[in-house]
């Protein structure tokens, strides 16, 4: 349910898990590289997973989700590697009897997939500058 | 026989990371940094003082000398003293050294070239000079009075300046200081279990990968927690980041950086999350 991938992401093969007779609503979130952040013109990203880590606490969120919400399904994929523009980074697909939990539920997912999944993103800008995003404030003095 | 110097223990102020006076926490039950400090110095010199700021007026049931000028740190602490006794050598250390031994301060003394104006040791880290665990001989005062009049307020700066010997460290953590809660707790459990030679596989992820230059490494460490081996490599590796902003897992588990490290373990350093 909880998956890392190098490849492009196939948001319809991600959506036909969610299907379930029991199920009368699916909601899906899908993130998107944009081209500017912070003002600054973006040519594309790289995405940095730990592997072990990301996919044991991605399964531990789409549980928590599963059973916070009272899912019939949870699914997330991530991206790993170079994203142009466009692509999508991160996809999630909930499935519950009533439409209320699956908004609620994909929103839960993404929050928590940010806030606790070791993934990093370096970005590319159009002025031959990259940058890591996030650790921009917390730089020590020595560099 | 060469005449044993006098010891300044440099009380230091506030800690803004600590949220209090650094002397004043415990070390070991019932011994502050800064008594501790003292009983170390006492043991290897003829006397020990403390010093302390210009405007400290708190009293203290050991000797003190005060600053005679604000802000200039440690060179403060060196020129109040040598204008107390200027015809003795001084050994200068900081409450703030929470794994100084005995024998290393005995190392010191013992390696005291008096032919020089200054005996110290060599940074493990940068392979610099150590200001704070320093003799002083009577003839580096005129220069210490030179370079504070010039505006010189970095110790490090004075003490290359200086002629001197300079030591290799006995046990290379001897002068890892102390600066939050994390590194209290490693010394705490150094001085109560020792530290043993472990070999661990350290993890970098993100910019912490581009900051050591590699994925990852095979790293001998005697740190007992997590926290003391990320000070080793944030000096050795330069690091970019600081303890607040990374996480930390243990065989792929995160963990509070308290945590003992164990022969084999696999530690994964974690910057800032940045998914999505």
């Amino acid at each position: 349910m909880f998956l890392l991938t190098p490849e492009p992401i196939d948001p319809t093969s991600l959506r036909e898990a969610a299907d379930n007779p029991h199920a009368g609503a699916v909601s899906i979130f899908e993130g998107l590289v944009r081209n500017h952040h912070q003002g600054r013109k973006v040519l594309r990203l790289e995405y940095e997973a730990h592997g072990p880590v990301a996919e044991k606490e991605g399964r531990c969120i789409l549980r928590e989700a599963i059973e916070k919400f009272d899912l019939d399904y949870a699914g997330a994929t991530h991206r790993t590697g170079t994203l142009e523009i466009g692509e999508c980074a991160v996809m999630v697909v909930v499935s519950a009897p009533h439409r209320r939990e699956t908004f609620d539920a994909c929103r839960f997912v993404i929050d928590e997939v940010k806030r606790r999944l070791p993934i990093w993103k370096k970005e590319f800008y159009t002025d031959g500058s990259s940058e890591w995003v996030g650790c921009e404030g917390c730089r020590g003095k020595q560099h | 026989m060469k005449k044993k110097p006098y010891g300044l223990l440099l009380a230091g102020g506030k800690s803004t990371r600590m949220g209090r006076d650094k002397a004043d926490l415990m070390i070991v039950e019932g011994l502050s940094m800064r008594d501790r400090g003292l009983e170390l110095l006492g043991a290897v010199t003829e006397k020990s003082y403390l010093a302390i700021a210009g405007d400290d007026h708190r009293n203290y049931d050991d000797p003190t000398i005060q600053d005679l000028r604000e802000n200039a740190g440690p060179m403060a602490g060196l020129e109040s003293a040598f204008s107390h006794s200027p015809e003795t050598a001084w050994l200068v250390t900081a409450c703030d050294l929470p794994f100084l031994t005995l024998s290393t301060l005995e190392y010191l003394v013992e390696a005291r070239d008096t032919t020089c104006d200054a005996t110290c040791f060599t940074s493990r880290f940068d392979g610099k000079p150590e200001p704070l665990c320093t003799i002083y001989e009577p003839s580096s005062r005129a220069i210490l009075e030179r370079e504070l009049s010039d505006g010189v307020r970095c110790a490090r700066r004075f003490l290359s300046t200086l002629a001197r010997k300079e030591i290799k460290l006995p046990e290379l953590s001897a002068l890892d200081n102390c600066n939050r809660p994390e590194d209290l707790e490693e010394a705490r459990l150094s001085l109560s279990h020792g530290r043993s030679l472990k070999s661990v596989l350290v993890e970098y992820c993100g910019v912490l990968r581009e900051d050591a230059g590699c994925h990852s490494e095979e790293f001998q460490t005697r740190s007992v927690t997590v926290a003391g081996l990320w000070e080793e490599l944030r000096m050795s590796r330069r690091l970019s980041l600081e303890i607040d902003s990374v996480k930390v897992a243990i065989n792929d588990e995160f963990r509070s950086w308290n945590q003992p490290l164990a022969e084999e373990d696999k530690v994964t350093l974690f910057p800032p999350f940045a998914g999505g």
